[in-house]
């Protein structure tokens, strides 16, 4: 059986926002929807870990932080609370166990966003640490720019061809600490993996996007270790054309620095 | 000289000398020239060609015409007792008697329909005491020939029946509108039966006739009118509902683990009119003219419902008091209700009805028809349509089940509450007579009630498979709000639309969050809002069936998601989830018609 989950359940109001734990983007959260909970074993740390929620961040990811702007603050607040959470469970059942909740709330009137709301606190999970730990810092210029735009044509390629093998192959890191962080198998996890994208391969409606090297909205994160490869539109850049419901599959990925080459972290 | 002769003898008179025929020429001549002078002197009416009137006398050489037709009605009640319950004063009628005057030049082809002498009237029934009486008088022109019949009055009823009224200027007439709802023992089935438009008019049509003859300007030889009757009942309407059906319930459960099921639910449950519920009440009020208070009490339960009603009025300009209990009891769907009065004047009165309900009938439902202010039962009818309200509660009840059933799956957390109709609707209607010579249907209805009222606050999971991944969804579901249809319509002037409707159009919007949920490495995470609610429209109104409540559609939007379901490290997909699909709770309900 799964081991307890740490979760970070964020809730919102009259704001969306974006939340970071140790400074990588773990989901949004919607002001319309009330929230989000976010799953959070896989980012954690030994030590100080920091939860950030950040508010109204800008347009896109590129400039989630750096795009500022002056809204209303009135009504604007967040809750924010981090909960050990036996599998099946939600932070504040029973069963849980709480580390820490904080609640913020914005000042009436006028006020700057992105607004960052952010606490720390001292984990010892029973993981990691992690390769993007390790990962040497980078800086995002062209030739990096360039670097990921081939991983990522190449992790389309591979699903292009229906090759689960290598698509498996090009986040391999992540697969790996994920199931580690979730104490689940790793072989359970690549074949239901497998199952899922086999069946979506055998869709008469499968394909894939072209990667734009120009569209991508690739943003530092982990302190600089992680490049998340995203689009404008905040979604992962290498993903499916819509099917026939609309729906699109996407393929999101960290890359980062280990050996000198740039690998799948997260 | 006949045919015969003419072919057995072969023998005819010969053709008229020449010195007859100029004679026959010269009397013709005469003939003509009379008429000419007398055309000069008198004025007939141009229709004579032969040598009699119509009405099969000789001509006469003296005037004899018509003026006016002077058509006045009375009514030993002026007025009726059904209390206007719309804004305002209302409708302008007519003051009686009131006479209205044809002054027409017909003949007897002219169409009272086309010349407009139609003069519209109420009428009861012809059992009722209540009267209505049209005196007609016809003025003559220059006078009236020596006969005695002249002028002659005929009365056509609605039944075809023509009555030839001789000799006489004056005459009464006692009309009547007979209907279904009216008659002494007809029984009420539908709505239709206390709506007069259904039974519409009858017409009694007068004519005067006369020579027509008169020394100066164009004759009058007839004068045609039509006294249209509408049945003169006003009726009142009166629901009052403390709630068809109010129920609440809530339960929870700690945790949605199935394999850590170490929730606990509690529960509890409130179905008014199913269970014992007592109730009391006083009022009391205070006019210029008098003094009342009213005090009950009810005690309902074990598919009984007793009560006792006591009122006490002083009129304050003779001082008399007067003091009324009711008893109603109602047991195996039947109402028996006893009415005693006592005044200090020394009289007393008292009166027994028993009424049975229908099956299922809700007994705490009030409902109370009038016609002329005299309450009319039998009124099953009404109370098996609202029962139809029912269908309502019942269709949310399906809902709440069908919500409750996501328990299993991963847990829930439950408080509902509905209640469907609250309140009440007062109508008044009834042909009125307008100050002119129309009658019109004038209504109005007012409501004031909670058509449904639904506080829902439910949190439960939902699961969701997405290429093989199961995931899950925690959706906080809140619902505190009521269709509400406070207003009135109504019908004052004949000038206005027949049929008028008041839409309403009601909103029930769910404050719904989904959080998502996180089971090991499978993301639920919700973009965009969570489409729930219930949505009613109706409208209230009158049209040529009844009038009332129409609820056009009650529907629950379903509880539709927008969201990404994320397997981390491996891939997203977007897309929406219906966790539960839209119904339709009602359609097409009339209440009470």
């Amino acid at each position: 059986m799964a081991r307890a989950g740490v979760l970070f359940e964020v809730s919102v109001t009259g704001c969306d926002a974006e939340t970071w734990i140790n400074d990588i983007p773990v989901g949004r959260a919607f002001g319309s929807v009330g929230g989000a909970v976010h799953s959070c074993n896989h980012v954690l740390v030994h030590g100080e870990n920091t939860f950030e929620v950040l508010v109204n961040p800008g347009s896109k990811p590129s400039t989630a932080r750096s795009e500022k702007r002056t809204l209303p603050g009135d009504g604007v607040a967040v809750s924010a609370h981090l909960a050990l959470c036996p599998p099946g469970t939600s932070p504040g059942d029973p069963g849980t166990t709480t580390l820490f909740r904080y609640d913020w709330a914005a000042p009436d009137g006028e006020m700057e966003f992105p607004h960052p709301v952010a606490t720390s606190c001292a984990l010892d999970p029973p993981f990691g640490p992690w390769a993007w730990e390790q990962a040497a810092p980078l800086v995002l210029d062209a030739t990096l720019r360039a670097e990921v735009a081939a991983y990522l044509r190449s992790l389309r390629q591979s699903l292009s061809s229906r090759s689960f093998p290598a698509f498996w192959a090009h986040n391999e890191v992540t697969h790996h600490e994920v199931a580690v962080a979730h104490d689940l198998a790793l072989a359970d996890r690549r074949t239901a993996a497998e199952g899922a994208l086999r069946e979506r391969f055998a869709e008469p409606t499968f394909a894939m996007e072209e990667v734009d090297a120009e569209a991508l909205d690739l943003r530092l994160v982990a302190r600089g270790r992680l490049v998340e490869c995203l689009a404008a539109d905040w979604g992962a850049a290498v993903r499916t054309q819509a099917d026939g419901e609309g729906r699109v599959m996407r393929f999101p990925l960290l890359l980062g620095r280990v050996d000198g080459a740039l690998r799948g972290l997260r | 000289m006949g045919l015969l002769d003419y072919l057995t003898t072969g023998a005819w008179d010969p053709p008229p000398p020449p010195v007859q025929r100029a004679h026959a020429q010269a009397a013709s001549a005469r003939v003509q020239a009379a008429q000419h002078d007398a055309q000069t002197h008198l004025s007939q009416c141009p229709t004579q060609s032969s040598g009699t009137l119509p009405c099969g006398l000789p001509r006469q050489t003296h005037p004899c015409d018509l003026k006016d037709l002077a058509i006045t009605e009375r009514k030993t009640v002026t007025k009726g007792k059904a209390p206007w319950v719309g804004e305002g004063e209302p409708p302008e009628e007519r003051e009686l008697p009131k006479t209205f005057t044809i002054v027409t030049t017909g003949t007897a082809e002219h169409d009272p329909y086309i010349t407009g002498t139609i003069v519209e009237v109420t009428a009861g029934s012809a059992n009722e005491t209540v009267k209505t009486y049209v005196d007609l008088a016809i003025a003559p022109g220059p006078g009236f020939c020596s006969e005695e019949t002249h002028p002659h009055l005929v009365v056509t009823g609605p039944d075809g029946k023509a009555t030839v009224l001789k000799g006489a200027t004056k005459q009464t007439l006692t009309v009547f509108r007979r209907g279904r709802a009216t008659d002494a023992n007809a029984v009420l089935q539908s709505f239709a039966d206390v709506w007069p438009v259904r039974l519409g008019f009858q017409d009694y049509r007068v004519s005067a006739l006369v020579c027509g003859v008169r020394k100066v300007g164009p004759a009058v030889r007839s004068q045609h009118a039509a006294i249209r009757v509408f049945p003169r009942d006003e009726w009142e309407l009166e629901l009052k509902a403390p709630s068809l059906f109010k129920a609440s319930a809530s339960h929870s459960t700690n945790s949605w683990d199935p394999a850590n099921r170490t929730s606990k639910t509690s529960a509890s449950v409130t179905l008014e009119g199913t269970t014992n519920t007592r109730s009391a009440s006083v009022s009391r009020s205070s006019s210029a003219s008098e003094v009342s208070w009213t005090a009950g009490a009810e005690r309902h339960g074990g598919g009984s419902a007793s009560g006792v009603e006591r009122s006490y009025t002083v009129d304050r300009g003779t001082s008399r008091a007067e003091l009324s209990r009711k008893y109603t009891d109602t047991s195996g769907g039947v109402t028996r209700t006893r009415e005693a009065t006592v005044a200090s004047d020394g009289s007393r009165s008292h009166a027994r009805t028993e009424s049975e309900a229908g099956e299922g009938i809700e007994t705490r439902f009030s409902a109370e028809l009038k016609r002329n202010g005299t309450v009319v039962v039998g009124l099953e009818w009404i109370l098996a349509a609202i029962n139809a309200l029912r269908d309502i509660e019942k269709a949310v009840q399906d809902i709440w089940e069908t919500i409750r059933k996501f328990k299993p799956k991963v847990g829930w957390d439950f408080k509902f509450g509905v209640e469907v109709f609250t309140g009440s609707l007062e109508g008044t209607w009834g042909y009125r007579e307008s100050t002119d010579r129309r009658v019109f249907f004038a209504y109005a209805v007012k409501a004031k009630l909670v058509l449904l009222k639904v506080s829902l606050s439910a949190a439960f999971g939902v699961d969701l498979t997405i290429k093989g991944y199961g995931f899950a969804a925690s959706i906080e579901l809140k619902i505190d709000a009521s269709v509400s249809v406070i207003t009135e319509v109504e019908r004052k002037k004949p000038e206005e639309p027949e049929w008028k409707f008041g839409h309403f159009r009601g909103n029930l919007p769910a404050t719904a969050t989904a959080k998502g949920m996180c089971v090991s490495d499978r993301v639920l995470s919700l973009r965009g809002s969570v489409e729930s609610g219930f949505d009613a429209k109706g409208r209230l109104g009158a049209d040529d069936h009844g009038l009332g409540l129409f609820v056009d559609k009650v529907e629950f939007k379903g509880i539709k998601l927008k969201g990404a379901a994320t397997v981390i490290g491996l891939f997203d997909i977007d897309g929406e989830y219906e966790a539960m699909g839209k119904r339709v709770v009602s359609s097409n309900l009339r209440v009470p018609g």
